[in-house]
């Protein structure tokens, strides 16, 4: 095994910790993880393997195929994260909405100080 | 005054405006609702010393989560109709009258302001922003689906129903288009109605910008991919 072979484990398995450890998810969710984490372990072990696919699906390099793949995972994860964005946004502002109804000064004459 | 018109007022940093078209709108005895959008200014104290409801936001929202904001609260006091008006003091509160007949009469459920149905307004309207606004007319048809002159107004009047049933989601700007796309989804009758308009150095410079549209666009259509 060459050093970025050690490197590169080491920071997947410190991903896969971290994932597992600290996000709570859904079986789904933790059964696609562990697929995706074997694959890059496989893709770091044998780094032939990416070749071997890379020329299967008519693409020049493994590198360029991960590169391909990656950035089409990181487009979904951003999509996916403005629309949670999105969510928390329209979440607060139900709060924030419904706080500043229910603290509303309602139209008092005896707090008028200047007249109309 | 028409009984049962709430006129919304939404408001960020509008403290320097606030008082000038206050005084000058109630006059006209309707129910004014202020909605302090988390202004840094002396908004709030303000609005404070008139007669009128005050609605604060604790945080900054954005214009359209305020106008729901002050929406939810006029139909919360019983309004019957509901008047969307500017802070900066750029609509004649005489009009609010004019727009409101046309619910009165039941020709439609929401009425737009428009600057561009009287050559006289729209020549009030500066050179360079009529021509963006012309620009949105057409950006507003390909997305929403309906043309009108105006695709900007912050003057509209709306009746109980309607208020009722439109719900803004956009909490920006893209509000103002958010609005004409639910009439067309929910099949609420609208019509235009024109209206002068008032350009102030401060207006003006309140005004949303040209580079502003764009924000509005890029909102509009990720609301539309990412519910």
């Amino acid at each position: 095994m060459r050093p970025i072979q050690y490197l590169l484990l080491a920071i997947l398995a410190g991903g896969v910790a971290v994932y597992f450890v600290r996000l709570r998810s859904r079986v789904s969710d933790r059964l696609l993880a562990t697929g995706l984490s074997l694959l890059a372990a496989a893709g770091i072990l044998a780094p032939q393997s990416a070749t071997w696919a890379a020329h299967t699906l008519g693409v020049g390099r493994g590198v360029d195929l991960v590169m391909y793949l990656s950035l089409f995972t990181l487009s979904y994860l951003w999509v996916l994260l403005y629309a949670r964005e999105r969510q928390t946004q329209q979440k607060m502002t139900r709060l924030v909405r419904a706080l500043a109804i229910q603290n509303a000064r309602t139209m008092d004459y005896s707090e008028i100080k200047r007249a109309a | 005054m028409i009984p049962g018109t709430f006129v919304i007022m939404p408001a960020y940093n509008e403290g320097r405006a606030l008082a000038g078209t206050l005084e000058s709108l109630l006059p006209f005895r309707y129910a004014v609702v202020v909605i302090d959008d988390g202004s840094k200014d002396d908004t709030a104290a303000v609005a404070g010393e008139f007669p009128v409801h005050l609605v604060r936001h604790p945080i900054n929202l954005g214009q359209g989560a305020a106008l729901q904001t002050g929406m939810t609260y006029a139909l919360s006091r019983g309004a019957k109709y509901i008047v969307h008006f500017d802070a900066d003091g750029q609509h004649n509160p005489a009009e609010i009258a004019d727009l409101v007949a046309h619910l009165q009469h039941d020709e439609c459920d929401v009425v737009l302001g428009s600057r561009f149905l009287r050559s006289g307004d729209s020549a009030a309207v500066p050179f360079g922003r009529r021509w963006v606004l012309r620009t949105a007319v057409y950006v507003n048809w390909l997305l929403t689906g309906v043309k009108l002159s105006d695709a900007h107004n912050g003057f509209r009047a709306l009746s109980r129903t309607a208020a009722e049933r439109i719900q803004l989601e956009e909490d920006g700007f893209a509000h103002a288009s958010e609005i004409v796309a639910q009439i067309r989804r929910l099949k609420l009758r609208y019509v235009e109605h024109p209206t002068g308009i008032r350009y102030t150095e401060y207006s003006r410079a309140k005004g949303q910008s040209f580079w502003n549209g764009f924000n509005v666009i890029f909102d509009l259509l990720a609301g539309r991919l990412v519910k």
